[in-house]
């Protein structure tokens, strides 16, 4: 072997040796970036699975729910001996899955229903807290009612003062469906069914107080608006307040019980005031409001000075007022949500016309 | 196609002999017209290795527009200006410059023919950098003149007055010498 071969052969050898290290370096850079891309991307998505995920609920303890059929005892003794009284009870247990949540949490209640059904002689059935029953006629009728007793956990707190009755900003949450409970109580009520009384167990949040709370439908008016609920075995009432927001005129009188819940107080048109309107008067007037077509919200819109002003005001639901202004606008904060519905100038005219022939 | 690129092309399509044949065929001439520019035969041999070592690493494509001796000397002169400047900032140990002084001899005694070729590239030594280049590549490696210019960079014509000049300086330089080399 000559010089140059030696040469060439040394220089191959080192050759070699450096396409070696660069083949072993660039194995250990793909190794890496792999290696880190691969993290990356599993940081990637554990933070967008954490960030989509809805928070934590933590299940509260077994619910109960209590599903009674109460019929009160009749004053007529005669006729209550003679019925036959049969009582069931039944025990079972529920399941619950959350629905927002991936994560399966499962809640086991027991729930105890207790039908209790009885014949009685009265033909309406009024019951408050206390489960009295005033029976006056003669007639043979079934009465039924219902309750629900839930434990709710208040899950907004807006305010720091104050517990949860007769306190504005405290929120509860009941199947889903969020109720502001307001300050308002009253004893009087006319109630219909449970807005749903086949519900499962709900995954309530236990942040905050827990509540014992029953709900009643109040007759006419849209749960979505207003339910009735018994808290902690108050004696009272409490209004609670949803998320409620009006779609057409008609709807919103219907789901505010135009014609049920609300009486006149006042009306004002220009600088004429007209109070203390009869009762007949103030059918008319609702008649002539719900004789009007179904219009769509009208927002962001001017609504010019106002013609006509009528004050209404409910025992249970509170104040509110309907305006019609000059630029045929029918304006109204019903239902705690301002909206105004566009009817056109002539129409405001003759409803302010046929208003005013009611009234005088 | 010469020799050399015939060598390369196999070397390409993974016949290692071809790069034994490059190196073979053309290390000392590399080695010299790189000592031309740098002016120190070890450093020279060392770059002339390097440029060796890029063939066989990086495996560059040959134009065939000129010859391969053409392609691969410019690659040797790119080389050489890269040690140039990478020795700039180094100093040297003229002690150790003088132990390389009978290996520069034994190449020039290897690579160049006859009495009057090697006291002309001893001569060239002492030219300017450039006008040894120019006649080294001319004359000894019998390079045309366009090669010439591919190699160092240059136009045809300003080859043309390069050559000129150094011969003008060669021939005082071997004046000075006198007819035995010797100053």
């Amino acid at each position: 072997m000559d010089k140059y071969e030696k040469c060439a052969a040394s220089l191959m050898e080192l050759g070699d040796k450096i396409l070696e290290k660069k083949k072993h370096r660039n194995m250990l850079i793909r190794r890496i970036s792999f290696s880190c891309a691969s993290a990356f991307a599993a940081v990637i998505v554990v933070f967008f699975a954490w960030k989509s995920a809805p928070p934590k609920i933590e299940i509260p303890s077994d619910t109960i729910i209590s599903e009674t059929t109460t019929i009160p005892e009749s004053t007529n003794t005669d006729i209550t001996s003679t019925q036959t009284t049969s009582l069931v009870s039944t025990t079972r247990k529920i399941t619950t899955q959350t629905e927002t949540t991936q994560k399966v949490a499962t809640t086991s209640g027991a729930i105890i229903t207790t039908i209790a059904t009885e014949i009685s002689k009265a033909p309406t059935t009024k019951i408050n807290q206390s489960n009295t029953t005033h029976t006056q006629a003669t007639e043979p009728v079934t009465s039924h009612t219902q309750s629900e007793s839930i434990t709710l956990v208040v899950t907004t707190v807006t305010t720091t003062s104050g517990g949860y009755g007769g306190t504005d900003g405290v929120s509860i949450v009941y199947m889903g469906k969020k109720y502001r409970i307001t300050g308002r109580n009253f004893t009087d009520v006319e109630l219909n069914e449970l807005p749903n009384s086949q519900m499962p167990v709900p995954p309530f949040v236990s942040q905050g107080q827990s509540l014992q709370l029953k709900l009643y439908e109040l007759s006419g008016v849209s749960t979505d608006y207003a339910v009735a609920a018994l808290i902690d075995n108050d004696p009272m009432y409490t209004l609670c307040l949803g998320n409620y927001t009006p779609g057409t005129m008609q709807s919103l009188f219907s789901d505010t019980a135009l014609n049920n819940y609300w009486s006149i107080n006042r009306i004002f048109e220009g600088r004429n005031e007209f109070s203390n309107i009869d009762t007949d008067t103030q059918v008319k007037v609702f008649d002539i409001l719900l004789s009007l077509p179904d219009m769509e919200n009208s927002k962001g819109v001017s609504l010019g000075n106002t013609l006509m002003k009528i004050e209404l005001k409910s025992d249970v639901l509170g104040e509110c007022k309907i305006e019609l202004t000059e630029k045929g606008f029918l304006s109204t904060n019903i239902g705690g949500y301002n909206s105004s519905y566009l009817i056109g100038c002539d129409e405001i005219d003759m409803i302010i016309e046929s208003i005013k022939n009611e009234i005088m | 196609m010469d020799n050399g690129a015939s060598s390369y092309l196999r070397f390409l399509n993974g016949d290692k002999n071809g790069f034994v044949d490059i190196v073979k065929d053309y290390k000392d001439g590399l080695t010299l017209f790189i000592n031309t520019i740098i002016r120190d035969i070890h450093i020279s041999e060392e770059a002339a290795n390097e440029v060796f070592l890029k063939l066989y690493l990086k495996k560059p494509k040959y134009k065939s527009q000129y010859s391969f001796k053409t392609w691969l000397y410019a690659i040797g002169r790119n080389t050489a200006i890269n040690y140039l400047k990478k020795f700039k900032r180094t100093d040297y140990s003229n002690i150790e410059d003088c132990c390389y002084i009978s290996d520069e001899k034994d190449i020039e005694m290897d690579y160049i023919k006859g009495e009057q070729n090697f006291l002309i590239h001893q001569a060239l030594k002492a030219l300017k950098a450039e006008y040894a280049q120019i006649l080294y590549l001319i004359y000894f490696e019998e390079l045309s003149n366009s090669e010439a210019a591919e190699i160092v960079g240059k136009s045809p014509k300003q080859i043309s007055d390069l050559i000129y000049c150094a011969k003008k300086s060669l021939k005082a330089e071997l004046e000075r010498r006198g007819k035995d080399g010797q100053i």
